[in-house]
């Protein structure tokens, strides 16, 4: 399983669409036991959950 | 902040903004053994009716954080962010992007920040920026929700192998990799954010 992050979706596709990952497809000929699955999750929102902890007095100005 | 005097302006300044703020001790206090330090957890509430002096905020004439109640919370410490979204834009507030945001904590990055949106004669010095942003603790928040606005897309490829081909077909990732790490940086491509990772292998 292979995980990207990506930008934009132009870059995106700029990868998808260049000869390096067309060498990339031709060489996995034979190695594969079926087709691969892509699939691509579009994220509006990420949010980083903070501790709900008390403040320490050591983190005070 | 220290010292009795910085307590007592800040103290000064939201009582003149918020004549009927409340307090609440909610826990606490917690003390560090050794230490002459330590801290409350407290809650307090009131209405923005008075000048907000320093850092110079008018009265907002609504509720502190925009929502539509009569009273609303104020954490731990006052937060002024909510009424910095208030001002017209003097080119101090950090834009809502992103690029403000890559280092939380990082003082030369929310400078950087200012200076590409601020006018070009007016960069704020780290001191005015002290008195218009977060509490460092809060900028994890901060930064939460700089990157709200952003799209990201995330691609995952799901590869089964030919066990016999184990090894040849972790060598074509391996390699397809480097290109992409050796292509990123030279800017031949647009590199993802973060480069594949490879999460499992063919068996």
């Amino acid at each position: 399983m292979l995980v990207s992050e990506w930008d934009t979706q132009e870059s995106l596709d700029e990868h998808y669409n260049s000869q390096a990952f067309a060498e990339f497809q031709l060489d996995l000929t034979g190695l594969l036991a079926r087709p691969s699955q892509l699939t691509v999750y579009s994220a509006g929102e990420a949010v980083s959950p903070v501790s709900s902890l008390p403040m320490d007095p050591r983190d005070a100005d | 902040m220290h010292g009795h005097q910085d307590i007592r302006e800040l103290l000064d300044s939201l009582l003149r903004a918020t004549p009927h703020m409340t307090f609440n001790l909610l826990a606490g206090p917690y003390v560090i053994p050794g230490q002459p330090l330590a801290s409350f957890h407290w809650r307090g509430r009131g209405t923005s009716t008075g000048r907000t002096d320093p850092p110079g905020f008018e009265p907002a004439g609504r509720l502190l954080g925009g929502r539509r109640r009569r009273l609303s919370r104020v954490p731990r410490r006052p937060d002024r962010q909510p009424q910095g979204r208030m001002r017209p834009d003097d080119g101090l507030r950090p834009a809502r992007t992103n690029a403000g945001c890559r280092e939380p904590g990082g003082t030369g990055d929310r400078r950087r920040a200012a200076r590409s949106h601020a006018s070009p004669a007016r960069v704020p010095t780290t001191s005015e920026y002290r008195g218009l942003t977060r509490h460092p603790r809060q900028h994890r928040r901060a930064s939460a929700f700089c990157e709200a606005g952003v799209m990201t897309l995330i691609a995952v490829a799901e590869m089964f192998g030919i066990s016999g081909r184990r090894n040849d077909l972790a060598a074509l990732l391996e390699r397809f990799e480097r290109w992409r790490r050796e292509s990123g940086a030279a800017g031949a491509t647009s590199p993802p954010r973060r480069l594949p990772i490879r999460v499992g292998s063919c068996s």
